[in-house]
């Protein structure tokens, strides 16, 4: 009995902060933190400071403003506002499946794609802020 | 001795804060530079003729239904680029839902119109064109109409050499996207004291950058040289049109957001905002000050600044400081 309530519960507990799409999962909040603080060295990182995007791939350099990034399918992509006062709002612009909630300063997401293909994400609220993610096997 | 020592310690520590303080804004100063070049898209790259041809079409009143309208009627140069009305007027005189835009320093955007709805200049050129509301020409028609001008051929062949067949809508929008990416506003007094110009200012506007800097907070949307970084924001304006919302009817954060205007020569263009409601650009200081609806989708960015009378005066000087004087603009000759 003990176990099905902390099933149910951990289930609730993850459909809250998470989101689903055929082709992408997205997980926010302090779930994603979690994540993000045991995962960071061997991740894919979209950081958002200064109304620009700026990537890492495993704990390597940043590049600022990448045009193009590649990710494996299946492998979490973090996206991390770490602004001092501006808002962010990343949404696949591709297909429009998945928008983030706004993420204030702080904010930490990550989305999963499941297959292959090119999606292109955007912040709604800085369009300027834009970046192509081609997903491999 | 030990007063003395106390006393030096505390002049090392003001003058290291002045340093710093001069430092901070050196860096920021930095921020508002002017790029030293206009970009061009690869897919439209830029040619003195493909400029000239712009022009001409961007003055030409024959691409629009009744005859008697063309861009430059609701994007005029002697109004700075816009038509000093708070609402556009379209077809038949009637009055549209939205101010219209400046042409402005548009190279460096990313969307287009208030709503954002077109990805490029060249897409935005024919929307007010094929519009019923504005100038009620359909693309088909301006086809025919542009090929039936014979004095196009020569201009539109110079524009566009390589092509087997020059005269077209797709040209034209290319054409008229080249000559607004040359739309900018020259160096105004502000931009003298980017350089290093103390004089070019007064000490009101710079104690107005500073406020914009910091507790104004119009920088956090109103940024980089032209005053703005395209973003969309409800600014809790008090009307019923959702702007980008319609393109976006998910995204709570776009309901009623509008966007970003640069701010170069924005002296020159009462009234503001997306439906001119705002005269004044003190009464425009007053809407971001408290003067805005609170409402689910209203921008993180817009809270009460209480600021003072004095404050609000400074934030309108040093807006004024970014006003250019510009030369004025020789009309073409339209082909016949």
């Amino acid at each position: 009995m003990k176990f099905i309530k902390k099933f149910v519960f951990i289930s609730t507990f993850v459909a809250v902060f998470s989101t689903s799409n055929a082709n992408a999962q997205i997980v926010e909040g302090d779930a994603a933190k979690k994540k993000f603080e045991s995962d960071k060295n061997s991740s894919s990182v979209l950081y958002q400071r200064k109304k620009k995007f700026y990537y890492s791939k495993n704990g390597a350099d940043e590049v600022k403003k990448p045009k193009e990034i590649t990710i494996k399918a299946g492998e979490p992509l973090f996206i991390i506002n770490e602004e001092k006062k501006i808002t962010h709002n990343v949404y696949d612009e591709t297909d429009g499946s998945w928008v983030l909630k706004k993420q204030k300063p702080g904010g930490t997401a990550y989305t999963t794609f499941s297959k292959p293909g090119v999606h292109k994400l955007r912040c709604a609220i800085h369009p300027k802020m834009k970046v192509s993610v081609t997903v491999v096997e | 001795m030990i007063r003395l020592f106390l006393a030096a310690i505390i002049a090392a520590s003001f003058l290291l804060q002045a340093a710093n303080a001069l430092d901070d804004l050196s860096e920021l100063k930095e921020e508002y530079e002017r790029p030293t070049e206009i970009p061009y898209p690869d897919h439209n790259p830029y040619s003195e003729a493909k400029e000239d041809l712009g022009k001409t079409l961007y003055y030409d009143p024959r691409l629009s239904a009744s005859g008697t309208q063309s861009c430059a009627t609701c994007h005029n140069p002697s109004l700075s680029y816009g038509d000093g009305m708070a609402l556009g007027t379209g077809h038949g005189h009637k009055k549209l839902g939205r101010k219209s835009p400046t042409t402005l320093n548009l190279a460096w955007d990313e969307l287009f119109m208030w709503d954002g709805r077109k990805s490029s200049l060249e897409d935005q050129a024919t929307g007010p064109i094929e519009a019923a509301g504005e100038m009620n020409m359909s693309l088909e028609k301006l086809d025919k109409i542009i090929k039936s001008i014979k004095g196009y051929e020569a201009v539109f062949k110079k524009a566009f050499p390589k092509d087997a067949n020059p005269v077209s809508v797709d040209n034209l929008a290319k054409a008229i996207a080249t000559y607004e990416r040359g739309i900018v506003s020259s160096d105004a007094p502000f931009d003298k004291w980017i350089k290093g110009d103390e004089s070019a200012i007064s000490k009101e506007a710079k104690r107005g950058f500073m406020l914009f800097n910091g507790k104004a907070n119009c920088a956090s949307c109103h940024s980089e040289w032209n005053f703005s970084d395209g973003s969309f924001h409800d600014i809790g304006l008090p009307d019923n049109d959702i702007g980008r919302g319609k393109f976006m009817p998910n995204r709570k954060s776009m309901q009623h957001a509008f966007k970003t205007v640069g701010l170069r020569n924005i002296e020159l263009r009462s009234p503001y905002m997306h439906n001119g409601s705002l005269k004044t650009l003190e009464e425009v200081i007053e809407h971001y000050n408290n003067g805005f609806v609170k409402r689910d989708s209203l921008s993180d960015q817009i809270k009460t600044l209480n600021l003072t009378d004095q404050e609000t005066s400074d934030l309108v000087e040093f807006m004024k400081s970014l006003t250019s004087v510009d030369e004025g603009v020789v009309l073409p000759i339209l082909p016949q």
